[in-house]
């Protein structure tokens, strides 16, 4: 599991944007569109390789009821696995 | 006033290849 400590940011080929067309945030990537249900696109808009994981979990706290932290960092894990995220290096 | 928080949904995503 991603520690709590790491701190996310988008990939470089990859950018978060709000489709019109889907009325939803996706990333797009070169050839890869990947849509979000909202909470996705509030996690991934709080990744800017300076906020660690758990203060990411803190900050959609002060937004949403109940936010469990596993299923933030199982998020983020599934898309560091397809390289839409990664770790800032310190 | 306490602000209204918004129910939490599991974040997840569904992945569309493009040609």
């Amino acid at each position: 599991m991603i520690p709590g400590s790491d701190r996310p940011r988008l990939a470089r080929h990859v950018r978060l944007v709000w489709s019109p067309a889907r009325q939803q945030h996706v990333l797009q990537l070169p050839e890869t569109v990947v849509v979000l249900n909202p909470t996705g696109a509030a996690v991934l808009g709080l990744c800017d390789g300076r906020t660690t994981v758990g203060a990411i979990v803190d900050e959609l706290a002060t937004r949403y009821r109940d936010v469990p932290g596993d299923e933030v960092r199982l998020f983020l894990k599934s898309l560091v696995a397809r390289r839409c995220v990664e770790m800032a290096d310190d | 006033m306490e602000p209204q928080l918004i129910a939490w949904e599991t974040p997840v995503f569904d992945e569309i290849a493009v040609a």
